[in-house]
C-alpha cells in the first residue's frame, strides 16, 4: 500500500477528526461537570494490537498514553479470539488505567468484515464513584470508592446486569453514573462506525498499515527532536510538602542518541495517604512536559511515546503498590513538570519554564445548608505560572493542570460561603530576567447556620516554586483560618459559622538573573501594579523615586 | 424607478453596497475599498457612484441597514477609549484573573489577552449585595467619588461599573451611575446590570468593559455617518445590524456597541437562511469562504442559530478561549483558517498542510503577481483550471498562471509529485480541513446534516462547495446570485430584534412564579418599547421567551424556549417538558426526576417575518457577454475538458450536467462529474450531487 503525502494527510486528519467527533459526542452526552468544563476525558483510536493511532485534540494531560496501556491489559485478559462484535470492555482500576477510581476507561473492539481491526476507547471522569469525600488523607484505595476490575460491561451486545447493579448500589447518583457509562458505550460505537465507513470508502486500505505509517512518522519526528538534544544524563531533585512530612522527587533524564529515559529512582517511599501517583499517571505527567519541549505539534499516538521511557521503582510514591491511596494523585503528579524542566534546563534552558505554583488547589466543602439540603462539590483555583526564557509567567494560571475556576457568583449560589476578596498578590511571582506569574489571595467566610466540613487539597505551603537559571522562587502558598495558619491543611477540617478562611496560592518561579531584567520592564511592572516599590529595590536594586506613587 | 432599500457592509477590505427595489426586487450592487480611518468616506463615495450610475436620488431610498467591522477592529487594534472600571471591594482583579484556563495545552509560551483596563484604572467601592439581591453592605459613595477623581486625572472617557450579583439587584450600580454622571459629566458610562444582566462575574465584567471601551468611538462614528447621510439627502432612519442577526436603531447601537461586534458575519448567516428558505430549504449550512477564512454556520428551520456568548479579539484567531468572552447573543458560527489566500506548506513529517497562515490581499497568492511566492489555494484553483486567469473579479484582475505553477512546484518537488497532483493536493487538504471542522462542530450540536443544503458564497465558496459537500455527505448545494455581496443582502432581510436577559437563579420546583412573571413582564415591556421605538407596528412584534437551565450540579446551561402566558406552579410539568425536549435534542437523553435549575431568563423581541422583495440582479455588467466555452479542469485524478458557462447567460430552469463550471464576476461555481445543476426561478444555482442522494 503506497500513500502519497496528500492521501496520508487526508487520512490522518480523518482519524483525528473521528476521535474529535467522538469527543464531541461524549462531552455532549456527559452529565459530569468536569468532563464538560475541564475537558477531563480522552477519546482514542487504537490498532488491533492496542497501540494508539489517534487521540482527541482537547483533553487534560492525565490521559496521555494511558488508554493504550489499559487496552494492552485488556488484551492480556481477553485475547483477540475471545472478543466479538458487540463487546465493550470497562475498568477503573487505578493501576491498570489512569491512576484514580473516578476515571472510567472503556474500550470497544471494532470488527471489519469479520476481522478485529481496531479498538476505539474513551476515558471520562465519572460524576461519582462512591467512597468518602475527595481528600488527601484516605489511607487506602478501598476508602476511595468502587473499583471495577477489567470486565465485559457489554458482551456481544448484552449489558452485564450484575455490574450495573453493583454500580447502582455503590454510587450516590446512580442514574448519572450509568447514564455517562452508556454515553461512553455510544461514543466508542460512533467512532467505530466512522472507521468502518472510512474503510468502506477506501477499498484496499489496510488499517494496520496506515496505523503503522502514522506511528512510524510520529516516532521519527520525536526521535529527531530527541537527537537534537545533547546526549547526557540530566538530573534534578527537590522536596515537596507531602502529607505530614516532606517527600523527595528525584529524577534523572538520560538522552542517548534518539531515545530518552526518565528515571525517578531515589524518590520517596509511598505514603499511607492518598497522594500517591500510580505509574500510569506519573508517566502521563512526565511525557506531557517532555512533549511540550520536544515537539508539541506531532499529533498524539503510540509513535510519539515509543522513544520515551519513564520509570519509578515500585513502592515509591510515584509508583505505589496496589492498595495505596491514590485519590489525591494530582497533588503529586502536578509536580513532575518541575522535575522534567529542572533536569532539561541543563540541556536546553531556553525551552523550559521555571516551576509553576502548581499543583492545582482545590477545596471540597460539604454540609447541610439552611434549607436542610446537603451540599458537596469541588472548587478549583490556580497559582502562578513559572517564567521562561522568553516571557513572564501568567498570573493565577499554572502549568500543568488546566482546570478553570468556578465563578464567585456561582459558588455563593451553591455553597454557604461568602467571598470578601479574590485578588492577585503582587510580588508573589519570583523575580528574574523574566518574572514568575503571581498567585492570588482568596478570602471567604462561612455563612451557614451550622458548621461545615472542608477538605483542602493544597500544596507548596512549605516548598515554593523554584526559579530557574538564577531566577528567584515564587512565594509559597498559605491557608489561614481566622488569621492563623492551619497546622496541616490537608486534613479535613470543620469550620464554624463566621470563620474566615484566607487562601493564598503559590506564585511561579522567575527565570534568569533579576539583574538582567531591563529597567523598562521593571518600570512597566511598577506602573501596572505587578511589582511593589519595595520589591523593586530588594529584588532588582531599583530605587523608585517617582513622587506620585503611594 | 420606485423606492429602494439600502444596505452596506463595511468589511476589513471592501465595503459592499446594495440597493433593492421595493416591489420588483431589482438589485443594484457596488463594491469599494474600505477607508479604515474614516469608514463613512467609502460609504459616501460608493453610494454616490451607485446613485449616479443608476440615475437615482437619495429621496428614492427608504430603509437603510448597515453592518461594520469598526468595533471588532477597534478591539483588535486596541483603539478604544481610555476606560475606567469600578468593582466591588476585593474584586478589581477579576478582569485580569479571568477563568484561569490555558487555551492551548502544549504552548509553553502562551499569551493571554491583556485586560483592557490597567490596574491603576480599576477602582473598588465598598458595597455588597448577595445572590438573592439583598444589600449586605451599603454603597460607600465616597469610594465612587474617589474613583471619579482618579479617572478624571487619568483622562478616562468611559467608565464601566460591575458589582457582584448586580443582576439580582442593580441598585448600587444605578446609584454609582448617578454619582458619576454628576462627577464626570463628559464621560460615558456602562453598567453591567444593563449591558448583560447575567450570572458569572468575569464574563459580565469583560462584556461591560468592552462596551464602555467601544462607546465613545462608536457614538462618534455613527453621529458622523448619520450627519453625512442626512446632508446628502437620505431621509430614512438608519439601522444597524447586531451580532444576533437583528437590527437596532443608531441610538441603541451607540449605547450598546458591544452588540455590533459580529454584525458582518451575522448578515452572511442571515442571507444564507434567507436564500435557503426562499428556495424551499429551511435547514442549511451557511458556507462563506473568502480570502483568509471560511465561516460556517448552522441554520435550522430557516433561522440562523444564535449563541449567548462568543469571543472577541482572539490572540490566536483560530484558538477557542484566546479572546475576550462577550456575553451577548451572536449568530453561532465557526471560523476556519481556510480561504483563497491560505498558504500550503510541508510540515516536519513531510505532510502537505494548508493554512491557517494566509497571504492576505497583499502580496496575495502567487498568481496575483504582486510579489507573493508562496503557493496558495487560489494558485491551486488556477493551475487546476477552476479559475480563468482572464476573468478573475470580472476581468478586473489578470492572474498569472506561470507564477501559480512556479509556486505550486515549490511544494511539488520536495513531495515528489507532479505539479497538477500537488495542486490537487492543496485543494483536497483545504477542503478536508473545512469539512472536518464542520463535521466536529455539528457533532457537538448533535446534528445529522446529511439532509441539509450547503449555501455557498464568498469569493471562493462556490468553487469549493462541491468537494466540501461530498466530504460532509451533504447532497445539495445552493449558490445565490451575487456571491460576493451576499452578506449585504442579509442586511436587508434582517428583522428588527431586541434581546433582554435577567438572571434569577432558582430551582424550577421552588421558583417564585410571581417574580418570574414580573421579570418576563418587565423584559417584554422593554422589548415592545424598543421595537415600537424602532418603528415596528404592535401587531408585527413577536416575543419569544427562553431561559438558561440545567440539572442541579451541572456547570453548564442550555437555552430552553419557554411558553407564553402567566406561569404558575400548575404549569411545572409543562415547563419541565420544555427543558426535557431541548435536553434530549442536544444530548440524546434526560435524567427523569433530577432537579432542574434556572440561571438566566430571556426575552427576544422580533419583527415577524415579512414579505421581502426577492433580490434580482438586473443590468449587471457583462450580461450575455460571455459565451459558453470550455477548458481542461482537474477532477480528482485527471484533466477533463469541461464546459464553462456564464452565469449571466443562464436562464431559470436550465439544467446542466456536470462536470461544468459557471463563471460570474465575483466567483466561479464548480459542478462535479456526478452532479447536476439546475437554475431555479430566483436564479440560484441548485446543485444535486449523485442524482440527489448523498455522496
Amino acid at each position: 500500500m503506497r500513500l502519497d503525502p496528500i492521501a496520508l494527510e487526508v487520512l490522518w486528519k480523518r482519524l483525528i477528526a473521528l476521535t474529535d467527533e467522538a469527543a464531541g459526542t461524549l462531552v455532549r452526552s456527559s452529565f459530569c461537570t468536569i468532563v464538560r468544563e475541564s475537558n477531563d476525558y480522552a477519546c482514542v483510536l487504537m490498532d488491533a494490537r492496542g497501540r494508539s493511532v489517534a487521540q482527541s485534540t482537547v483533553s487534560v494531560p492525565s490521559f496521555l498514553g494511558t488508554l493504550p496501556i489499559t487496552c494492552k491489559h485488556f488484551l492480556r485478559r481477553f485475547p483477540p479470539d475471545s472478543l466479538q462484535d458487540g463487546d465493550v470492555l470497562l475498568t477503573n482500576d487505578p493501576w491498570l488505567a489512569t491512576g484514580h477510581l473516578p476515571d472510567m476507561t472503556m474500550i470497544t473492539p471494532i470488527f471489519y468484515r469479520g476481522k478485529l481491526v481496531a479498538f476505539t476507547g474513551c476515558t471520562a471522569h465519572s460524576p461519582d464513584i462512591g467512597g468518602r469525600i475527595r481528600s488527601g488523607d484516605a489511607r487506602e484505595v478501598f476508602e476511595e470508592g468502587l473499583r471495577l476490575p477489567p470486565h465485559k460491561f457489554v458482551a456481544a451486545g448484552r449489558l452485564n446486569a450484575l455490574i450495573v447493579d453493583v454500580i447502582r448500589a455503590n454510587v450516590r447518583v446512580p442514574d448519572q453514573v450509568l447514564g455517562d457509562l452508556m454515553a461512553q458505550v455510544g461514543t466508542n460505537e460512533m467512532a467505530g462506525r466512522r472507521l468502518v465507513a472510512l474503510l468502506d470508502e477506501y477499498p484496499g486500505l489496510e488499517f494496520a498499515e496506515l496505523a503503522q505509517i502514522i506511528q512510524d512518522k510520529s516516532e521519527q519526528a520525536i526521535r529527531a527532536a530527541i537527537r537534537a538534544l545533547p546526549d547526557g544524563v540530566y538530573s534534578d531533585e527537590f522536596d515537596v510538602d507531602g502529607f505530614d512530612h516532606p517527600l523527595t522527587i528525584r529524577c534523572a533524564i538520560s538522552v542517548a542518541d534518539d531515545a530518552l529515559t526518565v528515571d525517578f529512582s531515589g524518590s520517596s517511599t509511598q505514603v499511607p495517604q492518598s497522594i500517591n501517583a500510580v505509574l500510569n499517571y506519573t508517566y502521563a505527567y512526565t511525557v506531557y512536559p517532555i512533549k511540550c519541549v520536544l515537539d508539541p505539534r506531532v499529533p498524539n499516538n503510540e509513535g510519539c511515546f515509543n522513544p520515551i521511557k519513564v520509570w519509578a521503582p515500585e513502592g515509591t510514591f510515584l509508583n505505589p503498590r496496589a492498595g495505596a491511596g491514590v485519590g489525591g494523585r494530582a497533588l503529586t503528579g502536578h509536580y513532575l513538570h518541575a522535575a522534567v524542566f529542572g533536569a532539561l534546563a541543563k540541556a536546553v534552558p531556553e525551552r523550559v519554564q521555571a516551576d509553576s505554583g502548581a499543583p492545582l488547589w482545590f477545596i471540597s466543602p460539604t454540609g447541610v445548608n439552611r434549607r436542610g439540603e446537603r451540599f458537596a462539590g469541588t472548587i478549583f483555583w490556580n497559582g502562578g505560572m513559572g517564567a521562561s526564557a522568553s516571557r513572564d509567567g501568567l498570573s493565577a494560571t499554572a502549568y500543568p493542570g488546566n482546570v478553570s475556576n468556578t465563578p464567585i457568583e456561582m459558588i455563593e449560589h451553591e455553597f454557604p460561603l461568602r467571598f470578601h476578596e479574590k485578588a492577585l498578590v503582587v510580588d508573589t511571582g519570583g523575580a528574574g530576567r523574566h518574572r514568575g506569574g503571581h498567585g492570588q489571595r482568596i478570602v471567604w467566610e462561612v455563612v451557614n447556620h451550622e458548621p461545615i466540613t472542608v477538605s483542602f487539597l493544597v500544596e507548596r505551603i512549605n516548598h515554593p516554586a523554584r526559579g530557574r537559571l538564577d531566577g528567584r522562587p515564587g512565594a509559597p502558598g498559605a491557608v489561614l483560618v481566622n488569621g492563623r495558619p492551619l497546622h496541616n491543611p490537608k486534613r479535613i477540617v470543620v469550620l464554624q459559622p463566621g470563620d474566615v478562611v484566607t487562601l493564598q496560592t503559590p506564585g511561579g518561579g522567575g527565570f534568569g538573573k533579576p539583574a538582567e531584567r531591563p529597567s523598562a520592564e521593571i518600570e512597566a511592572d511598577l506602573t501596572a501594579g505587578e511589582l511593589s516599590a519595595e520589591a523593586a529595590r530588594q529584588e532588582y536594586g531599583v530605587v523608585v523615586t517617582a513622587p506620585n506613587r503611594e | 424607478m420606485g423606492r429602494f432599500h439600502f444596505g452596506f457592509d463595511i468589511g476589513g477590505t471592501f465595503t459592499d453596497l446594495v440597493f433593492v427595489e421595493e416591489g420588483t426586487g431589482a438589485l443594484l450592487i457596488g463594491k469599494v475599498l474600505t477607508t479604515p480611518d474614516d469608514p463613512a468616506q467609502a460609504v459616501m463615495a460608493g453610494v454616490q457612484d451607485l446613485l449616479e450610475q443608476n440615475g437615482l436620488t437619495p429621496e428614492a431610498v427608504d430603509g437603510l441597514v448597515h453592518a461594520t467591522t469598526l468595533t471588532t477592529n477597534a478591539i483588535i487594534e486596541k483603539k478604544g477609549a481610555r476606560t475606567g472600571l469600578i468593582t466591588t471591594k476585593g474584586f478589581a482583579d477579576t478582569l485580569q484573573i479571568g477563568r484561569e484556563l490555558r487555551y492551548d495545552l502544549y504552548d509553553l509560551e502562551l499569551e493571554m489577552p491583556k485586560p483592557l483596563v490597567p490596574k491603576a484604572l480599576r477602582c473598588e467601592a465598598a458595597e455588597r449585595i448577595d445572590f438573592a439581591g439583598e444589600v449586605l453592605t451599603a454603597l460607600d459613595e465616597a469610594d465612587v467619588l474617589r474613583a471619579a477623581k482618579v479617572f478624571e486625572a487619568a483622562g478616562v472617557q468611559a467608565v464601566a461599573v460591575s458589582f457582584l450579583h448586580s443582576y439580582a439587584n442593580p441598585e448600587h450600580e444605578s446609584r454609582t451611575d448617578s454619582i458619576l454622571r454628576a462627577a464626570m459629566p463628559n464621560a460615558m458610562r456602562s453598567l453591567s446590570s444593563e449591558i448583560c444582566s447575567d450570572l458569572r462575574e468575569y464574563e459580565r465584567t469583560t462584556t461591560v468593559v468592552l462596551n464602555a471601551y467601544l462607546q465613545p468611538l462608536t457614538a462618534r462614528y455613527l453621529d458622523d455617518l448619520c450627519h453625512r447621510l442626512a446632508v446628502r439627502g437620505f431621509a430614512g432612519t438608519p439601522y444597524i445590524m447586531l451580532s444576533s442577526g437583528g437590527v437596532a436603531t443608531i441610538a441603541e447601537a451607540a449605547r450598546q456597541p458591544i452588540r455590533l461586534i459580529e454584525s458582518g458575519p451575522a448578515a452572511g448567516a442571515l442571507a444564507a437562511a434567507y436564500f435557503g428558505t426562499e428556495a424551499g430549504y429551511r435547514d442549511v449550512i451557511a458556507f462563506d469562504m473568502g480570502g483568509t477564512t471560511a465561516k460556517i454556520c448552522v441554520v435550522r428551520d430557516g433561522r440562523a442559530q444564535v449563541a449567548n456568548q462568543f469571543e472577541a479579539a482572539r490572540v490566536h484567531r483560530f484558538k477557542k478561549g484566546s479572546g475576550y468572552p462577550v456575553k451577548v447573543p451572536a449568530v453561532d458560527l465557526i471560523e476556519i483558517g481556510a480561504g483563497g489566500g491560505s498558504i500550503a506548506w510541508i510540515d516536519g513529517m513531510g505532510l502537505l498542510k494548508v493554512g491557517p497562515e494566509s497571504a492576505g490581499a497583499r502580496p496575495g497568492p502567487a498568481c496575483y503577481a504582486q510579489g507573493g511566492i508562496q503557493p496558495c489555494v487560489t494558485d491551486a484553483d488556477l493551475v487546476l483550471g477552476y479559475l480563468d486567469p482572464s476573468h478573475f473579479l470580472g476581468g478586473r484582475m489578470r492572474l498569472s498562471r506561470a507564477c501559480a505553477e512556479a509556486a505550486i512546484r515549490s511544494i511539488a518537488e520536495p513531495l515528489g509529485l507532479k505539479v497538477a497532483r500537488a495542486a490537487w493536493g492543496v485543494r483536497e487538504v483545504v477542503n478536508e480541513n473545512m469539512a472536518r471542522a464542520a463535521q466536529v462542530y455539528t457533532a457537538e450540536q448533535g446534528l445529522d446534516i446529511s439532509a441539509f443544503t450547503l449555501v455557498a458564497f464568498g469569493g471562493a465558496g462556490p468553487a469549493h462547495a462541491y468537494d466540501v459537500a461530498r466530504k460532509l455527505g451533504v447532497g445539495r448545494i445552493l449558490c445565490p446570485l451575487g456571491s460576493g455581496i451576499a452578506s449585504a443582502v442579509g442586511l436587508l432581510v434582517a428583522p428588527k430584534r431586541i434581546d433582554t436577559v435577567q438572571a434569577y437563579v432558582t430551582s424550577l420546583e421552588r421558583a417564585d412564579f410571581g417574580r418570574v412573571n414580573a421579570i418576563f413582564g418587565d423584559m417584554e415591556a422593554r422589548a415592545r418599547r424598543a421595537l415600537s421605538h424602532a418603528g415596528v407596528a404592535p401587531d408585527e412584534i413577536e416575543l419569544r421567551r427562553s431561559a438558561e437551565m440545567r440539572y442541579r450540579g451541572q456547570g453548564y446551561e442550555i437555552a430552553v424556549p419557554l411558553p407564553q402566558g402567566e406561569l404558575h406552579e400548575g404549569r411545572l410539568d409543562e415547563l419541565r417538558r420544555y427543558f426535557d425536549d431541548t435536553y434530549r435534542t442536544l444530548y440524546g437523553r434526560i435524567l427523569p426526576g433530577a432537579p432542574i435549575e434556572v440561571i438566566n431568563w430571556r426575552v427576544s423581541g422580533l419583527q415577524r417575518e415579512r414579505a421581502i422583495p426577492r433580490p434580482m440582479l438586473t443590468g449587471a455588467p457583462g450580461r450575455d457577454s460571455m459565451a459558453s466555452t470550455s477548458r481542461p479542469v482537474y477532477w480528482h485524478d485527471e484533466y477533463v475538458e469541461t464546459p464553462v458557462y456564464s452565469r449571466y447567460a443562464l436562464r431559470s430552469r436550465d439544467v446542466i450536467e456536470g462536470p461544468a463550471l459557471v463563471q460570474e464576476n465575483e466567483t466561479t461555481t464548480a459542478i462535479g462529474p456526478d452532479a447536476v445543476l439546475r437554475v431555479d426561478d430566483a436564479m440560484n444555482l441548485i446543485i444535486e450531487i449523485g442524482g440527489g442522494g448523498t455522496a
